[in-house]
């Protein structure tokens, strides 16, 4: 337990208009980002002593941070890093900014994602990008073309053949993100669409379907975390880290789909549809001391509208095999038991990676999000994901 | 995007050879008993090293599988069947299912092993449903 005072709380966001964002470069986007925070919480920057990024898309160099850290011209950290976890490298990345904070080794870290997905990747040349980037085991699954909707369709496929899940059960997941991003004026994609509309988009790999996949966008995100105490001293109202966790697994389907190397009785536990994500939310609502049934809004990784379904069975909203149920009956909207992706989630706001749902969920409990704001947000979750459902984190905020 | 071909590794080359020879062979775990894929250095199970290359019997079955209206690469037609299958001996596998039906393939549906020439030094383990 962090001593009073020096428990981590958010204290700053940033977020630039996402989107087509032609003419802008990830670099600035990561400094568009980081003013914005930098005002939006009120800190002197010579204050901020630890700094991430976890590089782009196209430029995954491991001194990242030093460059953009240069831009910023914030000199002397205690703890730096370019985050390599993929589109999870946020909620690790929050999650090792409330270890610095609260060891007392950093006063404030600035965490930083900021990228041109869409209009800085020339045509045809991101399905070789993904692959350079390390997206699928290059030896033993790329050269039989899998592609990135290609293996959540696998587990997709696999979900309704043990589960009897229905496309027109994903499909109410775009719907849900969809018309959240209807009453965001900052999101990418805000014309209403339909279960229909899911379902008579183009067929990408079965069982997913065009608008069962997040489309690719450019956008940015800071965050700034600093101690409950430092943050008395600055503007913005700040928000509590109640809860963290994260579960890593693997990288091979092959292994994923075993549980290869667990432990026997544990083997059981984990699948293609069982993620470690379970063990991820066991810790961050072990460590906030809530149950999921107390989140009041939800901001849940969604590359994929398999990715949710997964994720509400996964954290302990539903049993295994009731997710698609779960997403049935305005459930999942503004409105329901557990409003989902207020922001639009990728599939609708935009951007890449997993910085966008946790500024939502910060902004949902700082009670910022006009239309779209969830009466009386107590606490708000966060997700992200990774690396084919086998990188998960979690946090839970709460007010302060 | 041309097809990207798989490099021969220290510790993979005895399968990409196997699969040239037309007879793939996987590591089988003399110790605990487990066939391991992909090629590992220790059991992923036990830890020993005691891993022998084991021919395999070609049957499997098909855990899941997605088909992709395009195929990724070039030359290369769609639909592709990117499956990963269960080897009756234990192990998975990333392949392709080679059918005239991609839509009529199903989870559970029975292949058997095949081989596919890509290049002149690489030949794919892929598989065919079994009759
Ligand atoms: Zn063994």
């Amino acid at each position: 337990m962090p001593s009073p005072g020096s428990e981590a709380v958010i204290a700053g966001l940033g977020e630039p208009p996402v989107g087509r964002l032609t003419g802008k470069t990830p670099t600035e986007l990561h400094i568009d980002a980081a003013m914005l925070a930098i005002e939006d919480s009120g800190i002197d920057k010579h204050d901020i002593d630890g700094l991430m990024t976890s590089g782009t898309f196209l430029n995954d160099n491991i001194r990242h941070h030093m460059m953009i850290g240069e831009h910023l011209g914030i000199h002397c950290k205690s703890f730096v890093d370019t985050l390599r976890t993929g589109g999870h490298s946020y909620l690790n990345g929050v999650q090792v900014a409330q270890w610095a904070v609260e060891s007392g080794l950093c006063k404030a870290v600035l965490l930083l994602r900021g990228d041109t997905t869409l209009s800085g990747v020339p045509k045809g040349t991101s399905m070789k990008a993904y692959i350079e980037y390390g997206a699928h085991p290059i030896e033993f699954e790329v050269p039989f073309g899998i592609s990135v909707p290609g293996v959540y369709a696998m587990l997709a496929q696999r979900h309704m053949h043990e589960y009897g899940t229905t496309s027109e059960q994903l499909a109410n997941i775009a719907v849900a993100c969809r018309k959240h991003a209807a009453l965001n004026p900052k999101a990418f994609k805000r014309d209403p669409i339909s279960v229909d509309d899911v379902l008579n988009s183009r067929m990408v790999s079965t069982p997913l379907h065009l608008l069962d996949c997040s489309p690719p966008s450019d956008g940015a995100g800071a965050i700034l975390i600093t101690s409950r105490e430092r943050a008395r001293d600055l503007k913005s109202k700040p928000v509590r880290i109640l809860g963290t966790g994260q579960a890593q697994s693997y990288y091979h389907l092959a292994h994923l789909a075993r549980a290869t190397g667990a432990r026997p009785e544990d083997k059981s536990r984990f699948s293609l549809t069982k993620t470690v994500q379970s063990v991820a939310a066991e810790r961050a609502f072990g460590m906030a001391g809530v149950k999921p049934t107390d989140i009041d809004v939800a901001q849940l990784y969604d590359s994929f509208t398999i990715t949710v379904l997964m994720q509400f069975e996964d954290l302990g909203y539903c049993a295994k095999g009731e997710g698609g149920a779960f997403t049935e009956n305005g459930r999942i909207e503004l409105g329901g038991e557990l409003p989902v992706n207020t922001h639009g989630g990728l599939l609708s706001f935009g951007s890449s990676g997993g910085i966008n749902h946790i500024i939502e969920a910060v902004r949902q409990v700082r009670g910022e999000c006009g239309d779209r704001q969830v009466k009386d947000v107590e606490l708000s979750l966060a997700t992200n994901v990774s690396a084919v459902a086998s990188n998960h984190s979690i946090a839970i905020f709460g007010r302060d | 995007m041309s097809r990207y071909l798989p490099e021969p590794t220290k510790i993979s080359k005895p399968f990409w050879d196997s699969c040239n020879a037309g007879a793939m062979q996987i590591q089988r775990c003399a110790d605990c008993g487990t066939y391991a894929f992909y090629p590992v250095f220790i059991c992923p199970e036990c830890a020993s090293r005691q891993l022998e290359w084991t021919p395999v019997s070609g049957r499997g079955s098909i855990h899941t599988y997605t088909v992709a209206a395009q195929s990724v690469f070039e030359g290369v037609e769609g639909p592709v069947v990117v499956a990963l299958v269960e080897l009756e001996e234990g192990a998975m596998m990333t392949t392709n299912i080679k059918t005239d039906d991609p839509y009529g393939v199903h989870i559970g549906m029975a292949v058997k092993l095949a081989y596919e020439p890509i290049s002149e030094d690489i030949t794919l383990p892929v598989f065919e449903v079994a009759s």
